[in-house]
This record gives structure tokens, sequence and C-alpha cells, in this order.
């Protein structure tokens, strides 16, 4: 599309707005006279649905046309012309622009707004009229919390950024927008603290994001694989989230927030693997509590890739490593099991891999029976019909369970593949293979950056200071320190803790 | 495709190779106890195997139950060696048999008397086994022990194996394991001492099934057989073993009341050193013990300080006692230093050891003169309340 000015012709734009946008049926061309300039055409172009026409009505079409406020104005509209009276003396609406060339105007009616032509002049006022319907804001879906802020994101953006921006009154603040995506044109917000983010990541996010050349961008996900530091990795190196209290702590210990519209997933860099084990709850309960939640969590993560596995190899290789009468159990329950113990985990593992499919997909009202039938032919069923031994159950039934302990979900998924190559490095070569296999995924993620903040830390390279919010979670008044992995600008988050801890008035 | 061909044809030799050793926990014959015979004069070996059947044992699987069905199998092969016995097991065990779970080892009393090195060697040399075994010499042939339905637990073996977590109660046996077998068979001044397995009498069992017990000991000499101990003997040497954990002893006939009074014992120490004036080496037993009253029959009209100090000197004497009838059994009758002695006598004067000693210490052994100090501290706060016995006496009198 060339860049092409608009004409002076109402008519001849009327042509050119039909041959660029065709012959939708939403795209609406309102024509009227505005009776202070004469009765001079004009006319107004807007997208049915995302508009608000009741709005627009009151803000456009009604003080134009309607002859007596407007029209008083003449001695001023002569003064500044006509451009100018419109917009100063005439249009309702609280936010208007001057745009002359087709392409911003067409992407701005496209995003919502309305254009308003008027004949004989060759610039259009646009007015911004955008009210389409969106979902409200509700509870987040994939992160609940007991005690935490109810809200969560949402498809709109301007709705995202005012939930940030409404925890963060910062003067510092800043919301920077980009298009990404040609035929998509979405808008992407990255959000920081101008005086606390640190300048080279922020270039190197921006430069990446300018990178990409992609006619759609649909959800943030799109964006995240076109920015990652390894691609190649089976784990996700961008933390994403619907909290807007997660992104807005993010942002105030010195990280991006990546908004992008249509989805309420936002990006948050540089991400460090332990963020994938703090939850947002950790931060408001108790920190007793919170610390040994979080060591639950790592818990539950080493078990939802290993403990499969080790099932495997105890049963296949290292039968000496039970206690006997574990053992004795073990040998009753797979008596008659047909299969060796590394098929017998993989039809487990696969059979509740489509459980687990199939809940997500099922619709509502059916997936709640598909899950209990599935569950019983799973764990009862098979058991009864010698398929499998009950303690391959209870060891299936424990990592899934684990599986679900972990917030995030990307890192699940992670996991859940990833246990496949260890039941099969176990199955075939023992103990020696399932070293062999976390070795080489241990390494792995010590290999990984984001962004330049290596994957482990604080815990490898080790930061003492680092480690209060990872190995356990102090207390607030002792955090006294952002995170290092951000880089930030300014250290110190907030008062000495000695200050800030508190006490009991002095006895009289 | 090339490429893919050599790719899979990779990927399979690494991965199918890797399975070579594989076994599945439900094929394998887990062996709970496992007995070794070898008939006088004879040059066959005589291995018995109790393989667990896990179905029955760990009550699992219930179709099969009702209880009728043996949690065990018994098996039984002849070969000229242990290894060419347990070999021939396979012949008709339908499992492969593995010994990692092991509870004990039971060796005869013809096999003992000749020779237990092949035992020990083959039991010691096999990766699969734990060297925490416990192992028995058995009252007459190993093979009824591995057979006999005995104990509360399911499985005999389990049950055997339990016997020696307590042994220390009785304190009239030992409990020996692969490992300090095979150190006391290797070392040169220390002769091995082997729990010893029992079958309870006729008369004890009036009908039942007869049960396994874990009583006295088994003295070696070298790799043989020369003797056993009494659950008496036994516990005499415990002292000086320092197995003693929560001994009883019971005084008798203390006061002018002939009181009994049962001391209980716990927290003892034991030290022995050795000697050597002029010639002749000797060896100090110092044991040091705590105790309580636990026990007292009749009210005592004595102080509390005097009874104590009877009580004390009475319990040393029934130590010493104790002690010098296991001493003298070992020591003049077997000639067999189990205790150590001989170890003690090394640490104490290497050099003599190495130029004349270890030479001479089988004759010197018997005629060593052996001190044995005993010291009990009595801390008992029993008697200053009165027993309930003698309360009910005087409500009722």
């Amino acid at each position: 599309m060339e860049d092409n000015k608009i004409s002076r012709s109402l008519y001849e734009n009327q042509k050119y707005i039909k041959t660029t946008l065709g012959k939708s049926s939403d795209i609406i061309i309102r024509h009227f006279v505005i009776p202070a300039f004469n009765n001079c055409k004009a006319m107004i172009l807007f997208i049915d649905g995302l508009v608000g026409t009741k709005e627009l009505d009151d803000i456009v079409l009604r003080p134009l046309m309607n002859n007596s406020q407007f029209l008083m104005q003449k001695n001023y509209i002569s003064s500044v012309g006509p451009i100018k009276a419109v917009q100063e003396a005439g249009l309702h609406a609280s936010s208007v622009n001057e745009k002359q060339q087709w392409t911003e105007i067409l992407d701005l009616v496209l995003s919502g707004d309305t254009a308003l032509f008027i004949d004989s002049l060759d610039t259009a006022i646009i007015i911004s009229s955008r009210g389409w319907e969106s979902r409200s804001v509700s509870e987040p879906v994939a992160e609940g919390e007991v005690r935490a802020a109810r809200d969560g994101f949402i498809e709109n953006i301007r709705s995202n950024t005012a939930l940030i921006r409404r925890r963060i009154k910062d003067y510092s603040l800043r919301m920077e927008t980009m298009k990404i995506g040609d035929r998509t044109k979405t808008d992407v917000v990255l959000v920081y603290i101008d005086n606390l983010v640190d300048k080279g990541i922020l270039g190197e996010l921006k430069s990446r994001l300018e990178r990409i050349r992609v006619d759609s961008i649909l959800e943030s996900g799109y964006i995240e694989e076109f920015i990652e530091d390894a691609p190649l990795s089976i784990f996700p190196t961008i933390e994403h989230t619907e909290r807007p209290d997660k992104a807005s702590a993010a942002i105030l210990e010195g990280r991006i927030v990546v908004l992008v519209d249509n989805t309420p997933f936002c990006l948050v860099v540089p991400t460090v693997f332990w963020q994938y084990i703090q939850a947002t709850g950790d931060y408001y309960e108790k920190y007793y509590v919170a610390t040994f939640i979080r060591w639950i969590r790592l818990l539950a993560l080493f078990l939802a890739l290993t403990i499969s596995s080790f099932y495997v190899l105890l049963s296949s290789f290292h039968q000496e490593m039970y206690p006997t009468l574990l053992a004795l159990r073990v040998a009753a329950g797979r008596e008659g099991v047909p299969f060796p113990s590394i098929i017998e985990v993989f039809l487990m593992e696969i059979m509740f891999e489509i459980l687990r499919e199939a809940g997500l997909r099922m619709p509502q009202p059916v997936g709640q029976a598909v899950s209990i039938v599935g569950a019983l032919v799973i764990g009862e069923a098979a058991v009864n019909a010698g398929l499998v031994g009950p303690i391959l159950v209870v060891v299936i039934a424990a990592e899934a369970i684990s599986s679900f302990a972990i917030p995030a979900y990307s890192l699940t998924l992670a996991l859940r593949l990833l246990k496949f190559p260890l039941i099969i490095l176990s199955g075939t070569f023992g103990l020696l293979g399932f070293l062999g296999g976390t070795v080489i995924v241990t390494l792995h993620l010590l290999s990984l950056r984001s962004f330049g903040a290596p994957f482990l830390t604080p815990i490898d390279p080790f930061r003492a200071r680092g480690n209060k919010d990872v190995t356990i979670r102090a207390p607030w008044w002792t955090m006294t320190k952002r995170p290092k992995a951000t880089k930030p600008q300014d250290d110190s988050r907030q008062a000495d803790s000695k200050a800030l801890k508190p006490e009991p008035p002095p006895v009289k | 495709m090339k490429r893919f061909i050599a790719v899979i044809l990779v990927l399979n030799t690494i991965f199918l190779s890797g399975c070579w050793d594989s076994r599945e926990l439900n094929e394998l014959g887990l062996v709970m106890a496992v007995g070794v015979d070898k008939e006088k004069g004879g040059d066959l070996y005589t291995v018995t195997a109790q393989v667990a059947k896990p179905s029955s044992a760990s009550g699992q699987g219930g179709k099969s139950g009702g209880g009728g069905e043996q949690p065990v199998w018994v098996g039984s092969a002849q070969g000229k060696t242990i290894f060419e016995a347990v070999r021939n097991m396979a012949k008709f065990s339908s499992r492969r048999i593995m010994w990692a779970h092991n509870n004990i080892i039971i060796i005869g009393e013809s096999l003992a008397e000749e020779d237990i090195t092949p035992v020990v060697d083959f039991f010691t040399m096999n990766p699969e086994l734990r060297m925490k075994t416990w192992v028995a010499v058995a009252h007459g042939d190993a093979k009824p022990y591995v057979t006999a339905k005995t104990g509360v637990e399911n499985i005999p073996g389990i049950s055997m194996a339990e016997l020696f977590r307590y042994h220390e109660l009785p304190a009239e046996s030992t409990a020996t394991d692969m490992v300090r077998l095979f150190r006391d068979f290797k070392s040169e001044s220390t002769q091995p001492l082997v729990s010893a397995l029992n079958k309870q009498n006729e008369e004890e069992v009036a009908g039942a099934e007869k049960q396994v017990e874990l009583e006295g000991a088994a003295v070696f000499k070298g790799t043989k057989l020369i003797g056993w101990t009494s659950p008496e003997e036994t516990r005499g040497l415990a002292w000086i073993r320092n197995e003693m954990g929560n001994a009883i002893i019971v005084v008798q006939d203390v006061g002018e009341k002939k009181q009994n009074i049962s001391v209980e014992l716990s927290g003892t120490k034991v030290k022995t050193k050795a000697q050597l004036t002029g010639e002749m080496p000797s060896i100090d037993v110092e044991i040091k013990t705590k105790g309580d009253i636990s026990e007292i029959d009749e009210p005592s009209d004595m102080t509390i300080d005097k009874l104590k100090e009877l009580v004390k000197k009475e319990t040393e004497r029934e130590i010493k006692k104790e002690i010098k009838l296991g001493l003298d059994k070992v020591q003049k009758e077997l000639k067999s230093d189990v205790l150590g002695f001989g170890r003690a006598v090394h640490i104490a004067n290497k050099d003599e050891w190495y130029k004349r000693i270890e030479n001479e210490w089988e004759y010197l052994y018997p005629q060593v003169a052996v001190n044995i100090s005993v010291s009990v501290e009595l801390n008992s706060a029993t008697l200053y309340q009165e027993p309930i016995k003698i309360e009910k006496k005087k409500t009722r009198g």
C-alpha cells in the first residue's frame, strides 16, 4: 500500500476507502452536513462493533450537526481555520488528532477510532472512540491464589495497562507501544520503570522485538518464541503471567513486562528458573509457610520429573535398592503383569497424558464425567485386569499430583516431555542412564540465559542476597535489595531492615 | 534414507545393549534365608534357599489367599562347590535366584566343623549379597532351619533376622553379620564367635510348631567350629564384647530378709587392656556400668544407703561370676581367643608381639591372667517409692 495523502475531495476519499477496504459490511461511512461551515459536506468513517455508536452520536454528530452551538463560534472559526475550530470548538471528544496519511488513518480506524473527513480539507480528524465489547476483569483462571488480588488481565490491552498503572503510581513508569505483525498490527506495550530498568536489557528487548517481521501476532506466545535466548531449549526462558500484581512486582524489581493486545498473558523479562516455583501468594502469606511451601514445590518438581523413571530403574535393574518388604510388595503387585516395567510405565504415562488432554478439551459438562471414568479405568481397572501393578498407579498418581503443584504451567509442560527420555534411559541403562539423563538436563539448565541473566541464578552463580527470595522467602523487612539478575539501576528497595522490623512499643 | 537407517541402527546398538542385565522384579526369586550343609566326610554341598512368594507373602493379589498358601518356597540343590549347588538350583527354580534381600545365612554344624572357608568366600565375593546379612551356625543341619515355619512374621527368614535385632535384651547370644565374621575370620589375633541357632525342645512347644531360637554361640578356632557356649556362658562373653544393652541382673538373698532384687543396668563401658610383665602378658578388663534397682520383693528395714551399698556389691559380684563362667569356657576349655585378647596384646606391645608372642600365643592364651574389675553405680529413684506389692500387703494387713 503506497503512502498516499488524502484528497481534498470528499468523493475521491470515499472512492479510495471503497477500493482499499472493500465492501465489508462492518465499515460504515456516514455523510452529513455541517451548518457552521455553510452546510459543507462531511463524512465519518468507522468500523461498526469497534465503536460505541451511541457515544459517537453524542461526541461527533450532535455537536456538528446541531446548529445552535457551533454556529455561534463563527468568528473563532474564521480566525483559526476550520480544522482547529472543529477540534477545539466543535467536537465533544476527549482525544482528537489530525492525520493526513491514508495508512495512518486507516490503521487507526481499524483499531476502533473514527475518522472525520470534511469536503475541501486535506486533513482528517481522528476521534478516539474505541468502545467494543470485551470481557470484564475477572479472576485469573490459570493462576489462582488464596490470598491475593482477584483481578486478572483481560484481552483488552488498555484495561491491562490500567491495571498496572493502578498499582504503580510512579512518575517513571513507562509504557512504550509498538505495532508488530503486518496484517494483525497487534499492539505490544513494554512496561517498565525508567530509572530502575537496565538500559542494556531494555535496548536488547526492543531490538529483538523490532526484528520480528511476521504477518500476525495472535498471542504473546508468538512473541515469546521470536525473542527467546535459547529457541531450541525445552525449557521456557520467558515467564508469562495473567496476574497484574505479579507483573507489577516484576516491574518493581527492574524487569520489563511485555503486554500484548488480545491476550490476558503478558511476558516478563528477564526470567530466572526459580520464578517458576514462586507463586504470588508466597509474598502475602507468612514467610515460614511460604518457605515451606516453596520447598514442597521443589520436591514436587523433582518427583514430577523423576519418580516414574526411578520406579523403572529400581524394578528392572536395582532391585537390591528396595527395602525388602517394599520389594516384596512391588513384586507381588507385578505378579502376572505381562510387560517389563518400562512398557508398563509407558502404558500408564501415555494413558494419563491422553486423559489429561481429553479433560482439557472436553466440553465442561462432559469433561467431569470423562475424567472420573478415565481415572477409574486407569487406576482400578488396569490393576484388576493385571495390566499394571498397583504400586505403579501410586507412582503415576504421585507424579501427576506433583506436576500440578508447580505454579508455572509452562514448566510443567517441559517436565512432562522430559520425563519420557529419562524413562527410556532408566529402562535401558538403569541408574547409570538415569544419572546421565539428569546430568544432561542440569548442564543444559546451567547453560541457559534469559536476556543476559544466568537461568539458575542466584543458586548458580550463587548470590547470597538473591537467595533471600529463592531458598527461603525472607520476611519483607529484610528484603532491602532488589535481585541482581535484573541489574537494576537502583539497588535498594526499601529502608534498612533494622528500621523496618516491627517492634512492640517500649514498656512503661 | 540411508542416514535415517544409520541413525536408527546406532541408537539401537546403544539402547538395546543397555538392556542386557535388566531383570524384572517379578522374575526374580528373592532369597529370604539360605542354609549351607555338607555331610561329614562327604564332598557335596547342599544349599537350601528360602525364596519368598511375593503374592502370598505380602498378602496381596488376594484371589489365591485364604491363608492356605505358603508364603515361601524352599528349594535345595547339591553341588561340588557352593556355587555349583546354587547353579543347580536353576534346574527346578522358575525364577532367577537373587541374593540381595537375603536376611540370614545358616551354616550347618558338620560343615562348620570341617571348614567354613568356602562359605565365607562365596558369600563375601558375591556382589549381590549384602555384608550386613546375619550369619548363624545351626545345631545339626542347616536345612531344617531354613524350612522351618517359625516366628510371627509372614516370612520365616525375616522372623529369624528379627531375632538378631533383639538379641541384646536377654543377651544370651551374639549377633554376627557377615562383616563381623569376615573380619574375625581374616584376623590373626581374634577368633570368630558366631551366633548359634537352636530349635525348641518338644516339651517347650507342646504340640505346636517348633520355633527357631537364637541361643548361645558357636566358637571357632581358625576355620573350624570347635565348640558351643551355653546361653549363660555367652552372656558372660557379652560383657567383655560390650554387647550388653539393657542387662538385668537378679541378686538373690540380699540382707537378713533374703530379698530378691532386680537391677537394670545400662550405659555399660568396657575397656580391655593388655599388660606385659616380664614374659607373660596379662589382661585387664574394666567394666563400668550404671543401674537402677527396678524390683524388690520385700520391704527392707535397712537404710537406703546401706541397701544400695549391699546391692552394688552383690551386683558386681554377680557380673564377675557371669564373666568368669564364659571366660573359663573359651579360655580354659575351648582355648579359642574369641574375645580378642591377642589383639589387645598386639596393640599394647607391638614389638614384643611380632618378635615372640605371636608364635607362642596359641600356648600362652589359656594361661593368661585376666583381671576383671567391675564397678556399678546405682542411682535408684525407685527405692524412695515403695513397690506396689508392698503397699498392697500393708493395706491388707
